[in-house]
């Protein structure tokens, strides 16, 4: 411990970021000159392999989320909340046969947006742009306030200074490499994920016993060990809906699907899936052991940072942060990629310039990705809410898209005007829930009115979708 | 007699000066109690401050602040925050405040009425006491909850089954039909 009470001194801290910071970003650059067209770019040229699928389905599902969500979750819900966010894992697995179905429907698509364009028609796909451009901003915001948490955490280094490092970096190096450094980066993040979350949980146990931790719970926080909190039960499903509306709908995942080889789509999120599974309990069970240390952080989003720091010293502060910086950079990186992709095709392409060629795509594809990072840090400036407040209220927009999503790929019945329908008022059902009971029901209740739209929908409507008009657009590209 | 009056005397002053005296002592307690009640009022460095309302899920924050006048301040970190059920803090719990944060996340607290003030180690009290509420949802409620949650997942899975299994079918048949 410094003389501040932080793990790290604070030029360390700086210092770290500088070398990672460096580290990525040529790496990026590297990777990046294997780019000769906005496919290469966007897209990795389609051609992602199992391994590298796989590693980065699993990569970019731990995020910030998990490496601090995950502990702050424990911290507020217990038991339920280190279980019920493990369930996250759902998003990945029930996105499997989807992902396949996607590669089978679209072989020429490009993002979540053309899909919902082709299959339901422009007032749907408002909807779903407003949701998702929504989720896009609450993600990246949540991630640089999560790297600039994570370094106040740590080291005490200003708020500000962490959160822009961390923003200039992935921008720095998604802006050189495009999809192919995002996959590539997202390997190698995972394997320092792996490694890094298991060190820290196999010192925590050996340092602070099980038994040490139970007592202390059951004694002083016995709620956190209630398996009939109210609060947490509530939070349950919320969470694993709010999960599934997050993978269903967002082009980070939709490029990752259309970019992997072959039948390889289906297999790597099964993969991935089980993978992330383990992890949410392992980084939420660090937070378990917080009271016992008598660590009460200002903020239950560096929960997990501080007991890892505390428990481990320097040496684990160090590998704290490399594990955390690992997690943000590989989710950051998809979303701006992906988010980039979505404003260069969805709106450039096919709103304003159909004409634009292949080399003035991909030189928007740039702009959107430094202009995507300015807005972030502008969103960053003041700290607003806690990172698990900031995420669930995202919440209430993406689990209106479930359904719609799901019965737009199989379902040839229900039509674009219910699709619509669905997510305006599952959103907004979900907004007021958000706000007049709390943000733990928001997509739940999002969710369930977003279904019964749908479900009236394929019951009253009698419309046959032809399937060959989501391959047959995609051509003029 | 003289030997028995003034023994009778004695007798009868011992108690008088006895309770004399225990007036005087108990004044004398009093004096100090309010005089260091009134050092402990006066040594009010920071203005506590908690959730407005009541709190719904057992969590909460309470954030330190240095008040202006404070003269020569204990430093929060050397400092504990005390909660207990009652105003005279009997059975009380504590927590720390983290390096240089002046906020504090609480957690894991059961439905009660709580009351919150910082003191130092020998227990002098440095800031005002904040009163918290700790009041959980009703578990009919958030059952009712997770039972709307468990029907709508069954149903999705069921949906994804379904249309999954379909279209394997029908694409091992050939035909691109619902």
């Amino acid at each position: 411990m410094s003389d501040s009470g932080f793990a790290l001194s604070t030029e360390l801290g700086l210092w770290l970021v500088v070398l990672f910071g460096c580290a990525w970003i040529a790496f990026g650059w590297y990777l990046g000159r294997a780019n000769k067209s906005h496919e290469d770019f966007a897209l990795a040229g389609r051609n992602v392999g199992m391994a590298l699928a796989a590693a980065t389905a699993m990569a970019t599902w731990v995020t910030s989320n998990t490496t601090l969500v995950a502990p702050q979750l424990t911290y507020q819900f217990g038991i339920w909340g280190m279980v019920g966010y493990s369930f996250a894992a759902l998003g990945l697995i029930l996105f499997a046969p989807l992902a396949a179905r996607i590669k089978q429907l679209m072989p020429n698509g490009y993002t979540s947006g053309d899909f919902i364009r082709l299959r339901y028609g422009r007032a749907a796909w408002w909807a779903f742009i407003v949701i998702s451009v929504v989720y896009a901003f609450g993600w990246l915001v949540s991630l640089g306030m999560a790297g600039g948490i994570l370094l106040q955490a740590l080291s005490g280094l200003d708020y500000h200074i962490g959160m822009s490092a961390i923003l200039l970096i992935c921008v720095g190096y998604t802006l050189f490499g495009g999809l192919r450094a995002v996959i590539a980066t997202d390997f190698i993040q995972a394997v320092i994920i792996i490694l890094g979350v298991v060190l820290i949980a196999w010192f925590l146990i050996d340092t602070v016993s099980l038994d040490s931790i139970h007592r202390e719970l059951s004694g002083e926080h016995p709620q956190l060990l209630d398996l009939l909190f109210p609060a947490a039960i509530m939070f349950l499903f919320n969470n694993i809906f709010f999960g599934l509306g997050e993978i269903f709908h967002s082009n980070v995942w939709w490029s990752r699907a259309l970019a992997f080889r072959g039948k390889v789509a289906m297999k790597a999120f099964l993969l991935g899936g089980l993978l992330w599974l383990p992890i949410p309990i392992v980084t939420g069970f660090i937070a378990l052991a917080a009271p016992q240390l008598g660590i009460f952080p200002p903020s239950a989003d560096m929960v997990g940072p501080m007991v890892a720091a505390e428990v481990l010293g320097k040496v684990g502060a160090v590998v704290v942060f490399v594990v955390v910086f690992s997690a943000l950079a590989s989710s950051l990186d998809s979303l701006l990629a992906a988010t980039a992709d979505l404003v260069t095709r969805d709106f450039y392409h096919k709103k304003f310039n159909p004409q634009a060629g292949d080399r003035q795509l991909m030189r928007v594809n740039r702009y959107s990705i430094i202009g995507l990072g300015v807005l972030t840090w502008l969103f960053c400036l003041p700290q607003i809410a806690t990172l698990g407040a900031l995420l669930n209220f995202a919440g209430a927009f993406v689990a209106s898209t479930i359904f719609p999503v799901v019965l737009g790929l199989y379902s040839r019945r229900i039509t674009g005007a219910y699709a619509a329908t669905a997510m305006t008022l599952g959103t907004l059902l979900g907004l007021i829930s958000y706000f007049m009971i709390g943000f733990y029901v928001a997509a739940l209740i999002s969710c369930a009115v977003s279904a019964s739209i749908c479900a009236l929908g394929l019951w009253r409507s009698n419309s046959a979708f032809k399937w060959d008009q989501l391959a047959e657009r995609e051509e003029s590209l | 007699m003289v030997g028995f009056k003034v023994t009778f005397n004695l007798e009868g002053f011992v108690p008088k000066v006895t309770r004399l005296v225990r007036r005087y002592c108990s004044f004398l307690a009093a004096l100090v109690a309010v005089m260091f009640t009134a050092t402990q009022v006066s040594a009010q460095d920071y203005q506590l401050s908690g959730p407005d309302g009541s709190v719904r899920a057992g969590y909460f924050v309470v954030e330190a602040s240095l008040v202006e006048s404070a003269e020569n301040p204990i430093p929060l970190s050397e400092l504990q925050l005390q909660q207990a059920t009652s105003t005279d803090f009997t059975n009380p719990k504590y927590y720390r405040y983290f390096g240089d944060f002046s906020e504090l996340t609480a957690t894991g607290v059961p439905s009660g009425q709580y009351f919150l003030r910082l003191v130092d180690e020998q227990g002098h009290s440095h800031s005002n006491v904040i009163e918290v509420t700790v009041d959980h949802y009703s578990l009919w409620q958030a059952l009712s909850l997770f039972g709307i949650g468990l029907l709508l997942f069954v149903i999705l899975v069921a949906t994804q089954l379904y249309f999954f299994k379909r279209a394997s079918q029908q694409a091992s048949q050939g035909v691109n039909h619902e």
